[in-house]
C-alpha cells in the first residue's frame, strides 16, 4: 500500500511547485516590466525631448513617451506614455488621449496601475507638488488639493467646455489589499500653479 | 498507541487528501485565469476635450418609452425592392406621450411614403420642404392632434416624431421605401439594417441649445450630433418582423440568410422569407442565379406624367488577365476605436492579418492604426518582404480597441507622402464607419486621394453603410462587409480579386440627346460588379449603349429600350439624381443652388431628403387641453457584440447637466500581480507542508 500511493504526494507537491513558480513568475514579471520599461522609455523620451516626433521605445508598440511625471517630495520619475489601455498601462502611466495636454487650458487626465506606478497616490497629500515636462522642454507645476474616492457605476467621467487648468491623477482603489479589480478608483485632484 | 492510530487514519486519508489538494489546485487556477482575464468592464473613451465634471448618484429625469415593434414588408421583382417598415408605437404609460425614435434604412433608399395608422384610421402623409414640414407637425403637437413626422439624419439614418399618444393607444407608423439590390460576384443581394452602431462625434461642443435628444452635444464639426446619437436601453429589445417575398425572375441555384436562421418557403418561382428577431443585427439575404441564367444587361422603364424613365443593369465582361498588374503600394487603416470593442475588433484583426498574408513580396505596405489618435507602422511603406510582414502581424496581433475615431488623422496620416514611383496606390480601410462627420471625410477624401484607390471593408453587426459606401465611391474603389467572423476568409478573398485591377473603365453612356443619366460619371468596375445607372429619356424606342475599356481593349454593349419590361423606377432615377446633386455639394458646388434644386426633384417625386421630410397629421385634436405631453426618446437595443459606454444608455443613473461634453469610461488600473503572487506564495506553502508531512509520516 506504501509502496502503490507513495509517488503521489510527490507529484502534487511537484504540481504545486510548478504552479507556485507560474504564478510567482507571471506576477514577478507584471512588476518586473513595469520597471524595465521605464528604462527603454527613458530613450524613447530623450528622442522626443529632441524633436522626434514618433518616438517609440521599440518598433511595435502602439505607445510613446509624451511627458515626465516627477513629484520631487516622494522621489518619483516616470515616463507617461500615450493612451490609457491596458497594454499600454503595464509599462507606465498613461494620458487620456481625450483629455487636455499640459499647458493648453483644460484638464490634464493621467492613469496607472494601482501596484506599480501609481502606487504612490496615497502618499500624495494636499500641498505636494507634481511637475509634468513635455517634450517642448515645458515644465507644469501643480499643487495637489485633495482627493476623492468614486464608483465607476455611479459616477461618470464627463469632460466640458470649461477652461480650468487641473491635473488629475486615477487609479485603482483600494489601493492595496484587493485582488481583484473592483468598481472604485482613487483619484488625486492638483490644480496648476 | 494513540499515535499509531491516527498515523493509520492519516494513511487511509492520504488518498481523499491527494484529490483535495489537486481539487484546490484546479479551483485556484479557474480563479485565478478568470480574474486574470476580466475584461475592463468600461473602457470606452468617447472623449472630446475640455473638462471633467464628476456627476454623482443624482437619478435623471426620464420619460418611459412607448413600447416599439416593428413589421417589414419587402416585395422583391428583378433587381428593384418595395419595403414597407410599419413601427408600431404602443404607449403603456399613464400619460399622453410625444415618441421619438432614431432608426437605419439601407443608404440608397429612396423613401417616398409615410402613413399614420391609428386604430382603423389611415392618415397619408405629404412631403414638405424640411422646415415647412416641422412647424406643420409642431402646430399639430401644440393643438393636441395626432402627428406624425419623418426626417432624414444621414441616408441610411431616419427620425420618427409621433405627437400626442394616448396612454393605452397604439400608433403605427408605416413608411415606404425602394432600393436598387445590389449585384456582386454574380449574387444579388439585400440587406437591411437594423441596429445602429453609436457614432463617434469629433470636434468641440457648441454653446448652442441641442437640436436633438441624442446623448451627444452638437459640436462645431458635426453640428447635428444631438440628432443622430440616440440612447440605448441595456435591456430593450426591439422586436422585428420581417417577411419577404421574392420574385428573382430566374431559377436560383443559392438562397441564404447569411447572419439570421430565418424561414424560407419556394411557392412556384416565388420565395417567402419569415423572420422573427429583435434589432441586434443587418439583416442580409443573398441569391444566386442558376448558371444559365446570370443576366449580361437587365433594363426597366417606367412613365410618369408623361416623362419615361430608365434602370439599366449590365454586367461587364469577364475579367481575362492581360496585363500582370502594377506593382502596388497597400496602405492598411485600421479603425481601433472603442466602437470596435469586443467581436468588431477581432473580426477587423483577422481581416488584416489575411491582407498580410496575401502581400507580394515585390508590393509595399504600411499599417495606420487609429482611434484618437493614428499611428502609422513604419514612418514610409515598406517592401512586403517576410521579415517586414513578421513584423506587421505582430503589431496587428497586439491591437486593441480603445479610444475616439479620429479618422480624418488616420486618412492624413496614410496619404501624406505621395506613393513611391511606378506603385500604384490603394488604400484599404477596415472600420465600422461609426462617425457622425461623413460629409466631412469625404471632401478629405476627395482632396488628398490623388488618384489613389481607396477599398473599405465595414466591419460588425451593423456597420455605418453610408460611409462604406461613399467612402468607396470617393475613392474609385469598392466596398465589402465582413459581419461575422466566420466569413473573413471568403470576403477578403473577394476583395482582393478587386484589388488586382479593375476590369472595366473609362465607362461611358451612349444615350440619345436630352437624356438625364445618373451617376453622371460611371465608377471603374472592379471584379464582379455591374454597371447600374438611372436614366430619363425623351423617348423609350431608344438604344443605350455602354463603352469602356476592359483589359486594353474597346469594350461595348448596347440595349434596346424598347423590349425592355415595366417596372417602379421613376422614384430610384430621382434618389440617383438627389445623390448625384449631393455629391456635387460635397465636392464644393453651389451649396444653394444644389439645395433647391434637390428639394425640387424630392417634392415632385415625393421624396424624403436632407431637406425635404413626410409629415401627417389628424384633423380633429385628441389631447384634452389641460393634459401635459412629455417627450420621450425609444432608447435603441445594443448592437450584437458591442460594448456602450454608459453615457449612451438610457438607464444610465446620472443627467446630463449644461452643455457637457462627452463621457469617459475609466481605466482598468489594477494588475493581477497580488493575486498572483498570492497564489504563487500559497503553492509554496502548500508544497512546503506536503514535503514536510510527508518526511514526517515516513519518519514515524
Amino acid at each position: 500500500m506504501k509502496k502503490r500511493g507513495a509517488w503521489l504526494p510527490g507529484a502534487v507537491a511537484a504540481l504545486l511547485l510548478a504552479f507556485a513558480a507560474w504564478q510567482l513568475g507571471a506576477g514577478g514579471y507584471i512588476y518586473l516590466k513595469a520597471q524595465l520599461a521605464q528604462v527603454l522609455l527613458e530613450r524613447s523620451w530623450r528622442q522626443a525631448r529632441a524633436g522626434v516626433t514618433d518616438a517609440r521605445p521599440w518598433p511595435w508598440a502602439d505607445t510613446q513617451a509624451v511627458m515626465r511625471l516627477r513629484v520631487p517630495q516622494l522621489g518619483i520619475e516616470q515616463i507617461v506614455l500615450a493612451g490609457v489601455s491596458n497594454r499600454t498601462l503595464a509599462f507606465g502611466p498613461g494620458f487620456m488621449l481625450a483629455s487636455n495636454p499640459p499647458g493648453k487650458p483644460g484638464l490634464t487626465v493621467l492613469s496607472g496601475h494601482r501596484e506599480t506606478h501609481f502606487a504612490f497616490l496615497g502618499r500624495l497629500r494636499p500641498g505636494d507638488e507634481v511637475v509634468l515636462e513635455t517634450p517642448d522642454g515645458r515644465t507644469n507645476r501643480y499643487r495637489v488639493t485633495g482627493h476623492k474616492v468614486v464608483n465607476v457605476n455611479k459616477t461618470r467621467l464627463l469632460l466640458s467646455g470649461q477652461q480650468r487648468d487641473e491635473l488629475v491623477l486615477i487609479t485603482c482603489y483600494p489601493l492595496s489589499g484587493a485582488l481583484t479589480l473592483g468598481p472604485e478608483r482613487y483619484l488625486v485632484f492638483a490644480t496648476r500653479l | 498507541m494513540a499515535a499509531k492510530r491516527s498515523l493509520m487514519n492519516a494513511a487511509k486519508r492520504r488518498p481523499r487528501l491527494v484529490v483535495n489538494f489537486l481539487t484546490f489546485i484546479a479551483l485556484f487556477s479557474i480563479i485565478q485565469l478568470a480574474l486574470a482575464n476580466q475584461p475592463a468592464k468600461v473602457d470606452l473613451n468617447k472623449l472630446g476635450s475640455g473638462e471633467l465634471l464628476f456627476l454623482t448618484d443624482q437619478p435623471g429625469v426620464f420619460v418611459p418609452a412607448p413600447r416599439l415593434s416593428t413589421e417589414v414588408e419587402a416585395e422583391i421583382s428583378g433587381i428593384v425592392a418595395r419595403v414597407t417598415v410599419r413601427q408600431v408605437f404602443k404607449n403603456e404609460t399613464p400619460n399622453w406621450v410625444e415618441a421619438v425614435y432614431v432608426f437605419p434604412l439601407p443608404e440608397d433608399s429612396a423613401v417616398d411614403s409615410l402613413k399614420m395608422i391609428i386604430g382603423d384610421r389611415v392618415i397619408v402623409g405629404e412631403v414638405r420642404p424640411r422646415e415647412e414640414a416641422r412647424e406643420v407637425y409642431e402646430e399639430a403637437k401644440e393643438s393636441g392632434r395626432h402627428a406624425s413626422l419623418v426626417e432624414q439624419e444621414r441616408p441610411n439614418m431616419f427620425t420618427t416624431s409621433v405627437a400626442n399618444i394616448a396612454p393605452g393607444q397604439e400608433i403605427s407608423i408605416e413608411i415606404g421605401y425602394s432600393e436598387v439590390l445590389s449585384y456582386d460576384d454574380g449574387r444579388f443581394s439585400w440587406r437591411f439594417p437594423l441596429a445602429i452602431t453609436p457614432r463617434y462625434i469629433p470636434g468641440t461642443p457648441k454653446d448652442t441649445e441641442p437640436q436633438g435628444g441624442g446623448w451627444a452635444p452638437d459640436t462645431d464639426r458635426v453640428p447635428d450630433a444631438s440628432r443622430i446619437t440616440p440612447h440605448y436601453s441595456p435591456d430593450a429589445l426591439n422586436p422585428v418582423n420581417l417577411h419577404l417575398e421574392l420574385n428573382a425572375g430566374f431559377p436560383l441555384e443559392m438562397i441564404e440568410s447569411r447572419y439570421h436562421t430565418a424561414q424560407v418557403n419556394k411557392e412556384g418561382d416565388r420565395y417567402r422569407i419569415d423572420l422573427q428577431t429583435t434589432a441586434g443585427k443587418d439583416f442580409e439575404l443573398v441569391w444566386r442565379p442558376k448558371i444559365d441564367y446570370v443576366p449580361a444587361a437587365t433594363a426597366f422603364t417606367q412613365t410618369v406624367n408623361g416623362k419615361h424613365y430608365a434602370l439599366i443593369l449590365l454586367m461587364p465582361p469577364t475579367r481575362e488577365r492581360t496585363r500582370e498588374a502594377p506593382p502596388r503600394e497597400l496602405i492598411f487603416i485600421i479603425d481601433t476605436s472603442g466602437s470596435m470593442n469586443g467581436t468588431s475588433i477581432e473580426q477587423a484583426k483577422r481581416a488584416l492579418a489575411m491582407a498580410l498574408e496575401r502581400l507580394r513580396p515585390e508590393d509595399r505596405f504600411n499599417i495606420i492604426e487609429f482611434n484618437s489618435e493614428a499611428h502609422a507602422l513604419f514612418p514610409a511603406s515598406v517592401s512586403a518582404i517576410p521579415a517586414k510582414v513578421e513584423l506587421a502581424k505582430r503589431f496587428v496581433a497586439g491591437l486593441e480597441a480603445n479610444g475616439g475615431t479620429e479618422m480624418a488623422k488616420a486618412i492624413r496620416l496614410a496619404l501624406r507622402n505621395p506613393a513611391p514611383r511606378g506603385y500604384l496606390r490603394q488604400v484599404v480601410f477596415i472600420t465600422d464607419g461609426s462617425v457622425g462627420n461623413e460629409a466631412e471625410l469625404f471632401r478629405l477624401l476627395e482632396e488628398h486621394l490623388h488618384g489613389a484607390n481607396l477599398f473599405t471593408v465595414g466591419i460588425g453587426s451593423a456597420p455605418n453603410s453610408y460611409f462604406m459606401r461613399k467612402a468607396a465611391e470617393f475613392g474609385h474603389g469598392s466596398y465589402i462587409y465582413i459581419s461575422d467572423v466566420t466569413e473573413v476568409g471568403e470576403k477578403m478573398s473577394r476583395l482582393f480579386t478587386k484589388l488586382e485591377s479593375p476590369v472595366l473603365t473609362d465607362i461611358q453612356l451612349v444615350l440619345p440627346p436630352g437624356s438625364e443619366v445618373y451617376p453622371q460619371t460611371v465608377p471603374n468596375l472592379y471584379a464582379g460588379e455591374p454597371v447600374v445607372v438611372s436614366a430619363q429619356v425623351p423617348t423609350l424606342n431608344s438604344i443605350v449603349a455602354i463603352r469602356g475599356q476592359s483589359g486594353g481593349e474597346k469594350w461595348v454593349r448596347s440595349l434596346n429600350l424598347a423590349a425592355a419590361p415595366q417596372g417602379e423606377i421613376a422614384l430610384i432615377w430621382a434618389r440617383a439624381k438627389v445623390e448625384s446633386l449631393k455629391d456635387a455639394m460635397i465636392r464644393g458646388g453651389d451649396y444653394e443652388k444644389l439645395e433647391k434644386e434637390i428639394t425640387q426633384v424630392a417634392l415632385e417625386h415625393h421624396l424624403i431628403t436632407d431637406y425635404t421630410s413626410l409629415v401627417a397629421v389628424d384633423k380633429t385634436p385628441a389631447r384634452p387641453e389641460g393634459e401635459k405631453l412629455e417627450t420621450a426618446e425609444v432608447p435603441l437595443q445594443v448592437p450584437d457584440g458591442q460594448t456602450i459606454a454608459p453615457v449612451m444608455l438610457k438607464a444610465s443613473p446620472a443627467v446630463r447637466v449644461g452643455s457637457l461634453a462627452f463621457a469617459s469610461g475609466y481605466p482598468t488600473t489594477a494588475t493581477p500581480a497580488p493575486l498572483r503572487l498570492l497564489l504563487g506564495l500559497a503553492a509554496l506553502l502548500l508544497a512546503a507542508a506536503l514535503f514536510f508531512w510527508r518526511r514526517l509520516g515516513v519518519a514515524s
